[in-house]
């Protein structure tokens, strides 16, 4: 008697949750494959192999984080970059400051790397849709853009990561590197999935 | 003195490590990002995405890559070659798996928790899980395998005290198109399958749909047994027979079992994703032979049927930058039926029929699962994470006896179980990155089973970066196991019902130092476990025997000499020791190595008595190099796997002399790479070597020491094989 009392609230857990999620707004509709903390430290590592980091950065690297206004998963990732960002003392060997921004225009981020002299720029989740308009704006400028999400690379942001085998992978598009005047040398580059 | 040779030992191990990698460190700009490339990423441990250095267990990722290179066909394969401090062990039915010097044989894998890309297979019915080719995990579909080696409990509930495997298939951008594999271990058995994976945008959400369909069939090998001679049957007053159509000669063995050693597996796995929600459905059947028992010789009935098919629904929400809330739907149904077929009078009544032994079970269990992760100061550095879990089972279960001929039934039905209940657990846990060295974590599950009080299994744990590269990390972990509904309320024609039979229970303390430079990667580890109330299937005595025929506990009728079992919580056993690994690359990936060795001391403790646990070995371990000769060239591997002399699993007093198993090692030669002309086509080839050619599992009827048979025969090993796969992609 008692267990199948039990069985009938455990029923209506489950139709209350049921009911619940599927009324509940989504968030990004993927989510990062590479924990932030990895990332940062990749990210801090491999910008002393570009080339033209340095002469981008000046005396201290800004480094944009974006997220997409209204987007939780978007803000959470950028918060914990920051976060990861501030427990290292240098990225591509420079000291550095981050910059949290909710941004959904592409021509309004372009602006607001050309005014902060922008070194990185990291997109968080939820920039699915606006990744080519990000990248032409971006195209015509110093900037290494940075992707949160594995597809952001091959519609066009010059690094992102994906983890295959449970390791950590690295992603470039290399045409977009170029444009934004990125240049990694050839032993980084064989660590990477490389996009023409 | 022997303690200052082993620490010199592994400071000399330490330094070598540190030359070698440093030396490679010099020689390559790179080596720091391919470090960082090489760090595992894990989540089972803590069910957050995190380094595997500084997860709060000892914690090893296993690659696509190296499952293919070094021609790994199966989980246990897995585990043998690859891992650390995990060992299975080859019993010609379905296999056991141990770890870190513990394996309780008999245990039908219930002591490690295996999930598929988080959801547990362990059955329903006796918690049991296989890794052999009856996993129904197609090795082609896993992207990696996490082993997170340590009691495990306070996120997971039941079944991980070894530790947990938790098997993440591949997302459909690493299984683009279709693929079809035939792969068989010439000439006995044959794998065919077919996979695909495809991306697609469905009501303007990123979907995927990753599956493969697998059929394996296998028809040997046929293994030769050593004769063995049961004597004269007490019932008959002449040598038994131990064949259903044989003479009374009382031999069993002296031939090569052509019928009894067979398996065949159908199975499938599906994942589709549609934006953050997930849909998971496996479903497998396996049969095989059991070709080592103590009735019938190479009777190709005797053997297990296995049905499992589970179904599961995650979905997951960002509610905010503070709370992040993920609901996971399951079911999963299971049936078992086993049989066994036996002639002697000592095992089937007066010795002039023969018996088949049918145990049939049925098993099923739906539940949800609500977790919130709530990230207090928005920047993952003090997480709290609270769930909780609800699961509604049933089991149901028939043990009849017939005449094999006639069918007709030769003992009253024992009752068997038809059982339902809901089991409810809550679990919490925090973690704390206090500074950019220091990393805290403590939790604690609740779980509550209406046959037990409710179990607490607390863990604390922290990792320190005392330098760079370094980790250093401690843990206090506990686990337990519930006894499964067939162990505590089931009987048979011979097991009479458990009494009073409480949870297995295990607390562990773990030191782990983890230092990695560039692609090289060194762990060394110590342990402490103490593992209580372990639940095994106890013979009775004579007096025992006559008070359960009279207390009507069994319906056997009294018979001088029968044997019947119980399960009871009967020992503890103490359990430490140390482990080690390295692994890594040299030029840019060219040449890859790896190698783990784990030293353990097992005591099982029954009463005053203190023995060795038999068939765990107390040195055991792995090493490996590959040669990737690039992308038209073929890639060449050697792995190795190695065991230390062990007891066999009668070696407590049954003979005169405690059988042994030699130490064993198993070596692996693979070529695998793209065919020349194809490059859709692959392929790879393996030849495998076993050098000992006995493992640790008595078997045969004789399973004591008579005056026509004193010593006891050990299981056969398969020692030379070659397998041939190809995988065409399209």
């Amino acid at each position: 008697m008692r267990s199948s009392r039990t069985l009938q609230l455990l029923k209506h857990v489950v139709c209350v949750t049921a009911l619940a999620l599927s009324l509940s707004s989504p968030g990004s509709a993927q989510s990062m494959p590479v924990p932030t903390g990895a990332q940062a430290e990749l990210v801090a590592k491999l910008a002393g192999f570009d080339r033209n980091f340095a002469a981008r950065a000046g005396n201290k690297a800004v480094i944009i984080l974006a997220a997409v206004p209204g987007d939780a998963d978007s803000m959470s990732a950028a918060l914990e970059m920051k976060a990861a960002f501030a427990r290292l003392p240098t990225v591509g060997n420079l000291p550095h400051e981050e910059l949290v921004v909710t941004q959904a225009n592409p021509s309004s981020l372009a602006d607001l790397v050309r005014t902060k002299h922008a070194a990185i720029v990291y997109l968080g989740p939820g920039f699915e849709k606006q990744i080519p308009a990000i990248r032409d704006a971006l195209s015509s400028l110093d900037v290494l853009s940075v992707g949160a999400i594995p597809s952001y690379v091959p519609a066009g942001i010059v690094l992102g990561f994906d983890l295959v085998s449970g390791r950590p992978k690295l992603l470039i598009h290399v045409v977009q590197a170029r444009k934004q005047k990125v240049a990694f040398p050839a032993s980084v580059l064989s660590l990477m999935k490389v996009y023409p | 003195m022997k303690l200052r040779h082993t620490v010199a030992g592994w400071v000399l191990v330490a330094g070598c490590f540190n030359l070698v990698a440093v030396r490679s460190a010099r020689a390559e700009d790179t080596s720091a990002l391919e470090g960082l490339l090489s760090e595992p990423i894990v989540s089972s441990a803590s069910k957050q995405a995190e380094d595997a250095s500084s997860a709060p267990a000892l914690s090893t990722s296993l690659t696509a890559e190296d499952l293919r290179r070094y021609g790994i066909r199966t989980l246990a394969e897995a585990i043998d070659f690859l891992s650390i401090a995990v060992s299975t062990s080859d019993n010609l039915n379905g296999g056991e798996v141990g770890a870190r010097g513990v394996l309780l044989t008999g245990d039908h894998g219930s002591h490690f928790l295996v999930m598929v890309d988080g959801y547990a297979v362990n059955d329903p019915l006796r918690g049991g899980s296989t890794l052999g080719v009856g996993a129904g995990t197609p090795i082609e579909l896993i992207d990696h395998i996490e082993l997170i080696v340590g009691p495990g409990s306070v996120l997971y509930g039941s079944n991980a005290m070894f530790g947990l495997v938790n098997v993440v298939t591949k997302r459909a951008k690493d299984y683009d198109g279709v693929h079809v594999i035939a792969e068989s271990a010439l000439p006995i058995s044959m794998r065919a399958a077919a996979g695909a994976g495809t991306t697609f945008t469905l009501f303007g959400q990123a979907g995927e749909l990753t599956t493969q369909l697998e059929y394996y069939k296998q028809k040997g090998p046929d293994l030769f047994f050593d004769v063995e001679n049961t004597g004269v049957d007490r019932f008959t007053g002449r040598p038994g027979r131990n064949s259903r159509d044989g003479d009374q000669t009382g031999l069993w063995g002296g031939a090569r079992a052509k019928n009894s050693l067979y398996a065949e597996s159908p199975s499938a796995l599906l994942r589709l994703a549609l934006g953050n929600t997930e849909l998971h459905l496996q479903a497998s059947y396996y049969k095989h032979g059991s070709p080592t028992g103590t009735g019938d010789f190479d009777d190709p009935d005797t053997g297990d049927r296995e049905t499992r098919a589970s179904i599961g629904l995650n979905h997951r929400i960002a509610v905010s930058t503070l709370l992040d809330v993920s609901a996971r739907a399951y079911a999963t149904y299971y049936e078992n039926k086993s049989a066994f077929v036996a002639s002697r009078g000592v095992l089937c009544p007066f010795g002039t029929v023969t018996c088949n032994y049918v145990d049939s079970g049925k098993a099923h269990w739906i539940g949800l699962e609500l977790q919130s992760s709530w990230d207090w100061f928005r920047d993952n550095r003090f997480v709290t994470i609270l769930g909780a879990d609800a699961r509604q089972r049933s089991v149901a279960s028939t043990s009849e006896t017939r005449d094999i001929e006639t069918g007709r039934s030769l003992y009253p039905a024992a009752t068997g179980l038809d059982n339902s209940d809901v089991i409810l657990a809550a679990y919490a846990q925090q973690t704390w990155s206090i500074a950019s060295p220091v990393k805290l974590s403590g939790g604690a599950r609740v779980d509550s089973d209406p046959r037990f009080k409710p179990v607490v299994t607390p863990r604390i744990a922290a990792s320190w970066n005392p330098w760079a590269n370094g980790t250093l990390k401690a843990s206090y972990s506990t686990a337990f196991r519930a006894p499964s509904w067939d162990e505590t309320d089931n009987s048979t024609s011979r097991r009479i019902q458990a009494e009073d039979l409480r949870p297995e229970k295990v607390q562990s303390v773990d030191v782990n130092l983890e230092h990695h430079v560039g692609a090289h990667r060194l762990i060394i580890g110590g342990f402490y476990s103490d593992w209580n109330n372990l639940v095994e299937l106890a013979p009775l005595s004579d007096a025992e025997v006559r008070n359960a025929i009279r207390n009507g506990q069994t319906k056997v009728p009294f018979t001088p000499g029968i044997q019947l079992t119980q399960y009871r919580n009967t020992s503890n056993v103490t359990n430490y020791g140390l482990n080690t690994g390295f692994e890594g690359s040299l030029h840019s990936g060219f040449f890859l190595y790896g190698f783990t060795l784990t030293g353990a001391i097992a005591n099982k403790r029954t009463g005053d008595s203190s023995t060795r646990l038999p068939v765990a070995p107390q040195i055991f371990g792995n090493a490996r190099v590959a040669f990737v000769l690039g992308d038209q060239l073929p890639t060449l591997a050697l792995a190795t796997h190695f065991l230390g002399s062990r007891p066999a699993d009668l070696s407590n007093g049954q003979f005169t002399h405690d059988p042994f198993a030699r130490s064993q090692m198993e070596l692996r030669l693979t070529l695998s790479g793209d065919a020349p002309f194809l490059k859709a086509l692959s392929y790879r080839a393996m030849v495998n070597y076993a050098v000992a050619d006995r493992g640790a599992y008595v078997v045969g009827p004789v399973t004591s020491s008579i005056p026509t048979q004193p010593t006891a025969q050990l299981n056969p090993i398969d020692r030379f094989r070659t397998t041939l796969g190809l995988q065409y992609a399209f």
